[in-house]
């Protein structure tokens, strides 16, 4: 119990630092260490820049699903949202629609999936986990129906180039992008009335709905930021592909809950550390960035994602059950 | 039953961390015996406990069951020692009925092949004659446990107690959810069981009512014995000073007159099957008390009062202003306050602080658009002390304060609204004697400050000695109102039970 204390950071917002998984940023030091000597080429500025700049769809994914995981909610759409979006965007570009009005109409396209999947939940009270399910499977239908499985190319306006390609500073736009998003969404989470209602819904619902929390309202507005913030992963996915792949983020809605456990966000909600989910996704990038570094086969890449999931989550139990 | 105790504990010990729970406890215990166990909340009660169900290990200490010495390392080891606990969360799956929550675990099969189909039918007449037969009591046997009422339930517990052949039953404070008729009904069955031989040790915070249904007492102190003695030599006054190690100042405040300007009033308000035009009207600084029995819809109307259940016809008054209480925010917005009874399933954040807790419902003083934490660490700072609450300061955490201390945090909560009406739902359940009366302390402090107060207990003593004025419901309709510095518990107690032959005019109902 002492030992417990004293670790614990003596600030009243503490679920901002620290409170996230030790275990795993103890872990990945060690992985950048070990890493560094298995595979000399990983600590050169073009790979760190890669390992980035791979990170960044999924962590601003998963800035928006640590609100809807802290809030005890699931949302699977995220990756078929970001292809969706990121498809209209390329669509109006190529139509000559102008920068803005393509990027504006993704993000709200966006926050509509999200209004959908949170009046779904509330309103018509399906499960997040259904309900967000099949607004994945439809949205991914909608791509496939508009694009015939074929991508749509020729996005290459020069100023969405932009958002995607260039440096500021020597740093990769996205990356400042993603650290402005993650600064917007640490003061929104610790430090607004609208983060302790989200925290307050998924440590108890009916506590919250007695103290007089809008939770409906709350929820929505929860999965809008979550579309929204898929939305805005799907732009700079296409602005660095200059097109828009109907395949694009496949699989995500794993990758980034993945993040956000690694991260010490319990699916039981209550808790969330978005710092946590910066480690989780730019873990995850590493790893793989890793493997691929040290000739590991692809096919490999899964089972080592997986293990590290299991290995998060259990040492998590593990340092909770301690305490009691 | 002979000379043997059926049950003996010596030297038990218990350490959490460096925390001593228990220290040298010795308990014995034999057949036909209902032993009474108190103490204050974290007294170590339950920790002794949950070693005799094999829930915790101990560190020190022997126990003997019928002279033979057993080591109680896991519940199974428990239950095959003939120990049964009844826990103060029942235990039950909801979602199975009588018969098979009385068998599970322990199913009955057609034959001893271990995937045999299962002997429903046996279960079924099995379960029926634990119930009726050995316990007396009508419990329906086919409906999912979660349609029936607390106190079948509990029955059901029983029974399933009994069925694994246990002679030593713990109860761990079952009275606490029960209502009068109810409580009668579960000190026949105790009678029952002690008559038939088993030993029970029950756990429970109401002195007077232990008093009357154990045969001797045990008192603990901060994880010792501090009394263990029979009934005949002790009464509530004694209990409780060796509970507190001291004479207890008197448990409620002395009353203070409410003021003469109105504050709620309430007229006709009815909701089909809850409750039944209810009229009262009541005072700025008054304390109100709803008593009757569960499902009489003084919960019901309560909550409705909060907007969490709207009523359907009727009309509040506020302060001579009409309000609309059609949902929790009217009813916030009107300043109504609601504290409710499960105060872990419905009022704390288990995973945040007690500042955290304390500012949720107001969190404008925090800052307008940005929350300051330094602002929380004040404003949870100024409350904690201002209302005594024991804690480790604004950062600790909700869950690691006592029940009694938790409910401070729910009341300051509201304080920080400063609501005009306060809804207190069982204000005290599963809170210890001292802090019982520092809560009566405060609800009478924000009554002096103006507030209303509308009390509902299932605790006529609390409401008599709390309350200006108690109303009784019945089937969804005020029967009575009493002056409560007037009136005996036994009045309410069969008002709550019968309708009045008479129906008093609505002018009674006013008071």
């Amino acid at each position: 119990m002492a030992e417990v204390a004293v670790t614990r950071p003596r600030h009243a917002f503490k679920f901002g630092l620290a409170s996230g998984n030790a275990g795993v940023y103890i872990a990945f030091v060690v992985l950048l260490i070990a890493l560094g000597f298995a595979a000399p080429r990983f600590f050169t500025v073009g790979n760190l820049t890669d390992v980035l700049r791979q990170a960044v769809p999924i962590a601003v994914i998963a800035f928006g699903a640590t609100f809807v995981i802290g809030m005890r909610g699931i949302d699977l759409s995220v990756g078929s949202t970001l292809a969706l979006t990121g498809l209209v965007t390329a669509n109006l570009l190529v139509l000559g629609y102008p920068v803005p009005v393509a990027c504006l109409a993704g993000l709200a396209l966006g926050a509509f999936i999200g209004a959908i999947n949170g009046v779904l939940i509330t309103k018509i009270g399906i499960t997040d986990f259904i309900a967000t399910m099949a607004i994945m499977v439809v949205s991914r239908g909608v791509v496939m129906v508009y694009t015939q499985g074929i991508p749509i190319t020729g996005a290459s306006d020069p100023a969405f180039r932009m958002i995607g390609q260039s440096y500021l500073a020597g740093v990769p736009v996205p990356v400042v992008l993603t650290v402005i998003v993650f600064a917007a969404a640490f003061y929104l989470l610790y430090y607004t009335r609208f983060g302790r209602f989200v925290l307050s819904i998924g440590s108890n619902p009916d506590a919250a709905r007695l103290v007089g929390i809008p939770t409906d309202k709350v929820k929505i507005a929860v999965y809008v930021l979550a579309g929204v913030l898929s939305a805005f992963a799907g732009i700079m996915l296409t602005s660095r592909l200059e097109s828009a792949m109907p395949e694009a983020g496949q699989g995500y809605e794993l990758d980034v809950i993945a993040a956000v456990v690694i991260g010490g966000t319990g699916l039981s909600g209550g808790r969330a550390t978005l710092f946590g989910t910066v480690v989780g996704a730019v873990l995850m990038a590493v790893v793989r960035n890793g493997l691929n570094l040290l000739n590991v086969n692809t096919f490999w890449h899964q089972v080592v994602i997986g293990t590290i999931i299991l290995v998060a989550v259990a040492a998590d139990r593990f340092n909770r059950s301690r305490k009691m | 039953m002979a000379n043997n105790p059926l049950l003996e504990m010596k030297g038990i010990g218990k350490r959490f961390g460096n925390m001593v729970a228990l220290q040298g406890i010795d308990l014995a215990l034999s057949g036909g015996e209902v032993l009474g166990l108190v103490g204050e909340n974290g007294a170590g009660k339950s920790t002794l406990m949950k070693i005799l169900a094999g829930a915790y290990s101990r560190d020190g200490g022997t126990i003997a069951v019928r002279g033979m010495e057993v080591e109680l390392d896991s519940p199974k080891a428990g239950a095959d020692a003939g120990i049964a606990i009844i826990y103060q969360e029942l235990s039950l799956f909801p979602d199975f009925n009588a018969a098979e929550n009385i068998f599970a675990g322990r199913e009955l099969r057609r034959s001893g092949f271990s995937l045999a189909p299962l002997s429903h039918g046996q279960m079924r007449r099995e379960a029926r004659r634990l119930l009726s037969e050995e316990l007396g009591v009508e419990v329906a046997i086919d409906r999912p446990v979660r349609e029936l009422s607390l106190s079948d339930r509990q029955m059901i517990e029983i029974a399933k107690a009994l069925n694994s052949n246990a002679d030593i039953i713990i109860m761990d404070e079952p009275t606490e959810a029960l209502e009068e008729v109810e409580r009668k009904q579960l000190f026949a069955i105790i009678k029952r069981l002690q008559a038939a031989g088993k030993a029970i040790i029950y756990v429970s915070h109401r002195i007077k009512e232990l008093l009357g249904i154990c045969s001797r007492v045990m008192v603990l102190r901060d994880g010792r014995t501090a009394a263990d003695l029979p009934v005949a030599d002790l009464d509530v006054d004694k209990v409780v000073a060796a509970m507190i190690g001291g004479a207890l100042s008197k448990q409620f405040p002395p009353r203070v007159p409410p003021r003469s300007d109105p504050s709620v009033e309430v007229r006709g308000l009815s909701r089909a099957g809850a409750f039944d035009d209810i009229s009262f009207s009541l005072a700025k600084g008054e304390i109100f008390g709803i008593a009757g029995l569960e499902g009489s819809g003084k919960s019901a109307l309560l909550r409705a009062l909060f907007g969490q259940r709207a009523y359907e016809r009727g009309t509040v008054k506020v302060e001579g202003k009409d309000v609309q209480l059609t949902d929790i925010t009217d009813a916030i917005r009107e300043r109504f306050a609601f504290l409710p009874a499960e105060r872990k399933v419905e009022g704390i954040f288990p995973e945040h602080s007690v500042g955290w807790n304390l500012s949720i419902g107001n969190l404008g003083v925090l800052g307008k658009i940005t929350l300051r934490p330094s602002k929380e660490k004040e404003v949870a700072a100024s409350y904690i002390s201002k209302l005594g609450v024991k804690c480790e300061g604004p950062q600790a955490e909700i869950s690691s304060l006592s029940g009694g201390n938790q409910q401070k945090v729910m009341l300051a909560r509201w304080l920080l609204t400063q609501p005009k009406v306060l809804l207190l739902e069982e204000p005290t359940r599963g809170v210890d004697v001292r802090a019982k009366s520092e809560v009566y302390a405060l609800v009478q402090a924000a009554a002096q400050d103006g507030c209303t107060v509308i009390v509902v207990s299932a605790d006529n003593a609390e409401l008599l000695g709390l309350c200006h004025r108690v109303a009784v419901m019945f089937e969804g309709k005020i029967t009575t109102v009493v002056d409560a510095a007037t009136s005996k518990e036994e009045t309410l107690a069969l008002h709550s039970v019968r309708p009045p032959e008479i129906l008093h005019p609505v002018g009674g109902i006013n008071g």
